[in-house]
């Protein structure tokens, strides 16, 4: 692969956004898909989908995938393999496994990643009846009612942490932390907390960020967990400013406390950063509060020469 | 009425090994077993370790781990089945290990240097070298272990078996077995089956085959659990230094798998359950406690998963005719070391029909199944074409030209395609692959969708 050429893992709603904003500052970009779609996970977004549809431009190499191989990192398709020596990681949020949520008992099916669940209800497949969504946001909420136009029966969203005051009206959200399935050969019941919930199917929607590709620079959900789609688009601006700066030059940024900033190399160039923190909150940047009830910000650090962000305010 | 030479109960490894090794002699073989792929049962939860030391020494199952470890270079080769050979290091990391080592290496050292197997002692700078991951002081190595991607083992014995025309009835159920003067009857949930000879290898239902034919042997199902990590700790199997059996196990290990992940485990839950194959958090609290504070960087856990093992009343595996005929062999209680023993336990079963009258012709060559899956292709910088190059799993690169060569392979289930690609076993757990692979699945093999079970009967995945 051209080695002048910037190659994107995924096509979802950072990776094409990414790829509009590489192109208009004259890069050239290559979006690479594995599915045979895109969009990922923010296809059964109505916001985000309004954002993709002004990308729907874009060119996108389908049923292409990145792999990593002894090594090297190689994109792999129909017409072959090739090395891809300049990528950007955007595949979007990683599902926690039941087995690192804790989660233990038998393993029968019905127990789905995230996508997996929204890949079979793409698909016109029903999923289940009886419906249990591990983890309380954005998407778990977005996928509750496609579930429920696609004709399952109960749904339940189950929210490990307190929830807010306001939660979708037609949805059940129980606070509980999912600890054990049961079922032989497909789920019939699981337990939050000490209640037995008694479902066919497990759905597991909590997320963290991961770069499958340590090489590549990274974008989107695979660098900040964040669930407004805006806050995703933020990510490919930012990120395409960065790889446009003439100068290496960078700003010390020190944080205190579970705060995310993108990028995670600041240079000097760049007029403005990201700061996440799924929690919400309010953070200081250089004395300064900021709200976080969005879950994120953008910050504007132009002129400044080192910046400090902590948790209050 | 069809009619055998020998029906075999059970296609674990054991089974499935007997039928193998018939089969290359020219007899003609059936295998009964009531999952829907060979392999469900016992074989499908153990950690793939080909043991060296077995306590008790004098055991049955002690001689027959040595000479089955031996048998199985031969075998690997001859099937083409993806293994590594390694070290077991019993690690002392305190001061009450470090003073049991010299006469635990003395004792390991006269019972399995003799029988070929180095023992050494290793210092803590070159335990360093050998496991910079490792957190120990010194260790005895145990050299001669092996570690094998059982589902590999399985289904190449399966294919290979097919090719030498044994014929499966998976799914079936045996529900009874008449032993007469001349042949046998038995009758299944898919209807009767006759032949000249029977093998009771059906693993935890090895005691009611047993009953039938007039055996009497209790088999229990003793629970272990493992956890498996996104990455390899270590190189070779790795294990705090314990004074050998306590409850009947060995304690597990830190085990490297052939395909990049590292396990812990097994350990032995308490109780007995022919059925439960749930992972308790006492289990987990177990391994934890015992491996967590001998490895530096541990990854990420991305399964927990447990097996049966099914241990016999009499503490030894029993390999014995029917008092009623010798036309029966049973192979009951074969819980670890039985992979290990398998091709013994294959060996001595074929002799003992030998000498209950059972003609074996000579030996056949075996079918070759050399095939290169698309991540060996990648791995070893070949190109790829047409469906090998549509990635479905990007974690294990697993394209559909592979899900397609598992479904001529034989696989009927999800779980079959998954055990015989590693397709969803990578770091994602199948949330990038799961999806398409159900929809190719269900359009190769020519099932609806609807009608495709992850593993055994009701276990739908989409209505």
């Amino acid at each position: 692969m051209d080695s002048g050429v910037i190659t994107i893992a995924g096509a979802g709603l950072s990776g094409l956004m990414l790829a509009r904003e590489l192109l208009d500052r004259g890069f050239q970009v290559r979006v690479l898909e594995l599915r045979r779609r895109v969009g990922g996970i923010s296809v059964i977004d109505e916001d985000a989908r309004r954002i993709l549809d002004k990308l729907s431009d874009i060119p996108v190499e389908l049923e292409k995938a990145i792999v990593r191989v002894g090594g090297r990192t190689l994109a792999v398709s129909r017409s072959g393999v090739e090395e891809v020596v300049r990528g950007i990681t955007a595949t979007g949020f990683r599902v926690l496994s039941p087995a690192e949520l804790g989660i233990l008992g038998d393993r029968p099916s019905g127990v789905f990643p995230f996508h997996v669940a929204l890949d079979l209800t793409m698909e016109g497949l029903s999923i289940g009846r009886r419906i249990a969504i591990y983890g309380y946001n954005r998407y778990s909420v977005l996928l509750a009612g496609k579930l429920l136009e696609a004709g399952a029966r109960e749904i339940y969203i189950i929210a490990p942490e307190k929830t807010p005051a306001k939660t979708p009206d037609h949805i059940e959200v129980l606070e509980g932390r999912v600890r054990r399935v049961r079922g032989v050969a497909r789920v019939e019941s699981v337990l939050v907390g000490d209640r037995i919930l008694e479902v066919d199917t497990l759905v597991i929607a909590m997320f963290k960020t991961w770069n499958p590709f340590p090489n590549f620079d990274v974008v989107g959900h695979a660098a900040v967990e964040v669930y407004e789609p805006q806050a995703l688009v933020e990510t490919s601006k930012l990120l395409a400013e960065s790889i446009a700066c003439e100068s290496n030059e960078r700003i010390e940024v020190v944080v205190e406390g579970d705060i995310r900033v993108y990028p995670r190399v600041v240079r000097r160039c760049l007029k403005r950063i990201l700061i996440a923190r799924p929690r919400g909150g309010r953070v200081k940047v250089n004395g300064v509060s900021v709200d976080l009830s969005m879950g994120y910000a953008v910050v504007d650090i132009g002129g400044l020469s080192s910046v400090r962000i902590s948790v209050g305010g | 009425m069809e009619h055998y030479d020998v029906v075999v109960v059970g296609s674990g490894i054991v089974g499935l090994l007997v039928a193998y090794e018939l089969s290359k002699r020219g007899v003609s073989v059936t295998v009964v077993d009531e999952n829907l792929e060979p392999g469900f049962g016992v074989s499908k939860g153990h950690a793939g370790v080909i043991h060296v030391i077995q306590p008790p020494f004098s055991s049955l199952k002690s001689v027959l781990a040595i000479h089955g470890n031996r048998l199985y270079d031969r075998l690997f080769g001859e099937l083409g089945v993806r293994y590594r050979r390694l070290k077991a290091l019993l690690v002392a990391s305190n001061i009450a290990q470090l003073a049991v080592l010299p006469l635990l290496y003395i004792v390991l050292k006269l019972l399995y240097e003799t029988r070929g197997f180095k023992v050494s002692i290793v210092g803590g700078r070159e335990l360093r070298d050998l496991e910079p991951n490792v957190i120990g002081w010194a260790a005895i190595a145990v050299d001669g272990y092996a570690v094998v991607d059982s589902f590999d083992l399985v289904y190449k014995l399966y294919e290979a078996c097919r090719s030498l025309g044994v014929v499966f009835h998976l799914g079936t159920r045996v529900t009874g077995v008449k032993v007469s003067q001349d042949h046998i009857e038995i009758e299944t949930t898919q209807g009767p089956l006759k032949a000249s000879f029977l093998v009771n290898a059906a693993g935890l239902n090895s005691d009611y085959i047993a009953s039938q034919t007039g055996f009497k042997v209790r088999v229990e199902g003793r629970r272990g659990s493992m956890l498996v990590f996104d990455r390899l700790q270590v190189r070779n199997i790795v294990a705090p230094l314990v004074l050998l059996e306590r409850r009947g196990t060995k304690g597990g290990g830190v085990i490297p798998t052939t395909w990049g992940h590292t396990i812990w485990g097994p350990n032995l839950a308490r109780g007995t359950s022919k059925e439960d194959r749930g992972v308790y958090h006492e289990d987990v609290a177990v391994l934890l406690r015992r491996f967590g504070e001998m490895i530096r960087v541990k990854g990420r856990i991305i399964k927990a998963y447990a097996g049966i093992r099914p241990t016999s009343d009499k503490g030894d595996f029993v390999i014995a005719y029917s008092p009623t005929s010798r036309r029966v062999v049973n192979v009951a209680g074969i819980d670890s070391p039985g992979l290990t023993a398998a091709p013994a336990i294959a060996i001595i079963v074929l002799d003992m029909l030998r000498k209950a009258g059972l003609k074996l012709g000579l030996k056949r060559r075996p079918p070759s199944l050399r095939g290169l899956s698309t991540r060996d292709k990648l791995v070893l910088g070949l190109s790829v074409q047409g469906d090998e190059g549509v990635i479905v799993c990007p974690c294990m690169s697993v394209s559909l030209a592979d899900i397609a060569r598992a479904v001529r392979g034989g696989a009927r289930t999800l779980d079959g395609v998954i055990f015989r690609t590693k397709l969803a076993m990578g770091s994602c757990q199948g949330q990038h692959c799961l999806g398409r692979a159900l929809i190719e699945f269900s359009r190769m093999a020519g099932v609806e969708p609807r009608y495709v079970v992850k593993g055994g009967e009701g276990s739908w995945i989409v209505e």
